[in-house]
């Protein structure tokens, strides 16, 4: 009787309350942390009067209510307006002017605006 | 006595793969993803592609896609905006002002918004997207 409370007194400790632990732990995680890979576009909401007019000649990228959009009046693709843009810059230096139609969705004019500054041709505004 | 040390024994030796895996998957869990703020009101973010990467937002400025904008988890009118941020004595008017905007929203229902903000002397707006899986 003596020799069975001895050997019980030097088994390890239960496994159990660690496994719960970490069970919580790993379930918190879990919850709570996120994959998304969020970014950010900064644009100007001008302060008019704020700054020197540019005499760079201005770049007009307009956006339509269906996502089309068009540099200086000609219609592109999403994926060929870096590259008109780079065109229209080609000769001289521009800058880059966003004007989306009054129904055109953020979606569509911040795709827009993120092409058109990492295109780097010029500063970019967006005109609302 | 022998028999019953054995088979304790044998248990706590079934349970060690289990701890490994969770370990592990705790140790993924904790480097791998990053603990965020979810938005307060339900807003599908713009998707962009090269935008620089941010921080998860805080809870800020949300225009849902009706153009309600939401300060902090409740509605603001966008002509009571300029007063709402009045009473914010961190918001840093020099640094751009970090707005989630729902992708569906009309550029004709974020103008009174962006009106807003104007008046309240905000320059730059810091819109906060998410990075596509391409």
């Amino acid at each position: 009787m003596r020799i069975e409370a001895q050997t019980r007194r030097r088994a390890a400790p239960s496994l159990t309350p660690l496994i719960d632990v970490v069970f919580l732990l790993l379930l918190f995680f879990m919850l709570a942390s996120t994959f998304a890979r969020f970014a950010s576009v900064d644009i100007a909401i001008g302060q008019d009067g704020g700054g020197a007019p540019s005499d760079r000649p201005a770049v007009l990228v307009s956006v339509t209510q269906e996502g089309g959009y068009a540099v200086n009046g000609t219609a592109v693709e999403l994926a060929a307006l870096a590259q008109a843009l780079a065109d229209a810059a080609a000769e001289e230096e521009v800058r880059i002017i966003v004007k989306p139609s009054a129904s055109a969705r953020a979606q569509d004019v911040l795709q827009a605006v993120e092409r058109a500054k990492a295109a780097a041709v010029g500063p970019v505004a967006l005109i609302n | 006595m022998k028999l019953s040390s054995g088979r304790s024994q044998h248990e706590r030796d079934d349970l060690i793969p289990l701890i490994n895996v969770i370990f592990l998957l705790l140790i993924f869990f904790m480097i791998a993803g990053t603990l965020s703020h979810r938005p307060s009101v339900e807003v599908s973010f713009v998707e962009t592609a090269v935008s620089p990467a941010t921080q998860p937002p805080q809870d800020t400025l949300i225009v849902t896609a009706d153009g309600t904008a939401y300060y902090e988890g409740s509605p603001v009118a966008p002509e009571d905006l300029e007063s709402v941020l009045a009473t914010d004595g961190t918001l840093d008017r020099e640094a751009p002002f970090p707005v989630i905007v729902d992708r569906a929203v009309t550029m004709s229902a974020l103008k009174p918004i962006s009106d807003g903000l104007k008046r309240s002397g905000l320059a730059r707006l810091r819109i906060i997207t998410l990075n596509g899986r391409s």
